[in-house]
């Protein structure tokens, strides 16, 4: 019980993190389930998010893989549920008002001040992934070969992740 | 704005959601809802993106529940939210319950190592694509450096630092300052 009433906490607090977009949160959920909580080693973490990105659904379906691992499938929903409920009732709440909202200055203010706090911690996600996830050569060169195939949009993002994984495999044998 | 209906409005929202791989897919909802089915117009859409984007949260989820809630109320935000997460959250289960049920082999293993650096390599080029249009206001080089370095590398408390250096940033962007290299605000984000 305290476990769930944990993942739940740390999942809302995490999902308010979430500005423009999941991976800027990645940073702060390993500190938290990996480093904090000790839930999953970072490997886990990891392999929990590409499984997540080649998954369909909003790259923070993670939440509902690490929720899995703590307290079975009604950890996997409270994990969930904490993610999305909140922000997704905040954003109805300012939709429904945006009409006014939207003229005012600091509106505008927060939307260009937002951006790049945004992409620095998107960067901060990339880094954190990346730490753990370009461990030799085969990894660095699989990075990289993705990276261009999707900057030159020769294959879709989903299809170079298994295609790598595919890669790695035949490596290995 | 077109009249849909609930049943509609789940199908689309489930198919997105079933189709929508690999994060940040404002761009296939856009096409879907607003070239294809004419759901609602690029003026109607676009403010509700930024919103999206500008609140914390999940995009993908944001978007759906603003673009629900315009179509069919408070019950189509929800439905609308619940049919984007659906097709993922079962497949993301069943996985973690053969990852944590049966462990890994060495041939899993070594797929999932190759798929997660592919995945690094996939988060540099949308974090770059999105970069290139965000970092337009006052100081903002030096605000995404400065949350880089100490989220990522000193790995501070993200809680922290999001409000200090957000503070700051909208402290540089305040109301009435000059508003030389200002972004044009929605219409100059671009659709990620």
């Amino acid at each position: 019980m305290t476990d769930l009433l944990a993942l739940a906490w740390t999942f809302v607090r995490l999902s308010f993190l979430a500005v423009g977009g999941g991976v800027g949160v990645v940073p702060e959920m390993q500190r938290q389930v990996v480093g904090i909580h000790g839930w999953l080693t970072a490997r886990q973490f990891v392999d929990g998010y590409a499984l997540a990105q080649v998954t369909p659904g909003p790259g923070m379906l993670v939440s509902a893989f690490i929720g899995y691992r703590v307290y079975g499938l009604v950890g996997a929903f409270v994990a969930m549920a904490a993610m999305f409920l909140p922000t997704s009732l905040l954003t109805w709440i300012v939709a429904s008002r945006w009409q006014r909202l939207q003229s005012r200055p600091w509106a505008l203010a927060a939307e260009r001040s937002l951006a790049p706090l945004a992409v620095g911690l998107m960067a901060a996600g990339v880094f954190t992934v990346g730490r753990s996830a370009i461990a030799d050569v085969p990894t660095i060169v699989l990075a990289g070969a993705a990276c261009i195939a999707i900057a030159k949009r020769w294959l879709p993002a989903v299809v170079v992740v298994l295609a790598a994984g595919f890669a790695n495999w035949l490596l290995h044998v | 704005m077109r009249q849909v209906s609930m049943a509609h409005l789940i199908r689309m929202f489930a198919w997105i959601g079933f189709s929508s791989v690999g994060g940040g897919r404002s761009a296939y909802i856009y096409d879907m809802l607003v070239e294809r089915h004419a759901w609602l117009t690029r003026e109607e859409f676009l403010p509700r993106l930024t919103i999206s984007q500008l609140l914390p949260g999940p995009n993908v989820a944001n978007l759906a529940v603003c673009l629900g809630g315009w179509l069919r109320g408070s019950l189509g935000a929800i439905v609308a939210l619940i049919a984007v997460i659906f097709p993922g959250a079962v497949t993301i289960i069943i996985l973690a319950g053969l990852y944590f049920g049966y462990g890994v082999g060495p041939d899993t293993e070594l797929a999932l190592r190759g798929m997660g650096a592919a995945v690094v390599g996939f988060l540099c080029v949308t974090t770059a694509r999105i970069g290139r249009g965000a970092l337009r206001a006052r100081g903002a080089i030096w605000i995404a450096g400065l949350t880089f370095i100490s989220v990522g590398i000193l790995r501070m408390n993200a809680f922290l630092v999001i409000t200090l250096v957000g503070g700051l940033s909208l402290w540089l962007n305040r109301p009435g300052r000059s508003e030389t290299r200002h972004s044009t605000g929605s219409e100059g984000r671009g659709i990620s």
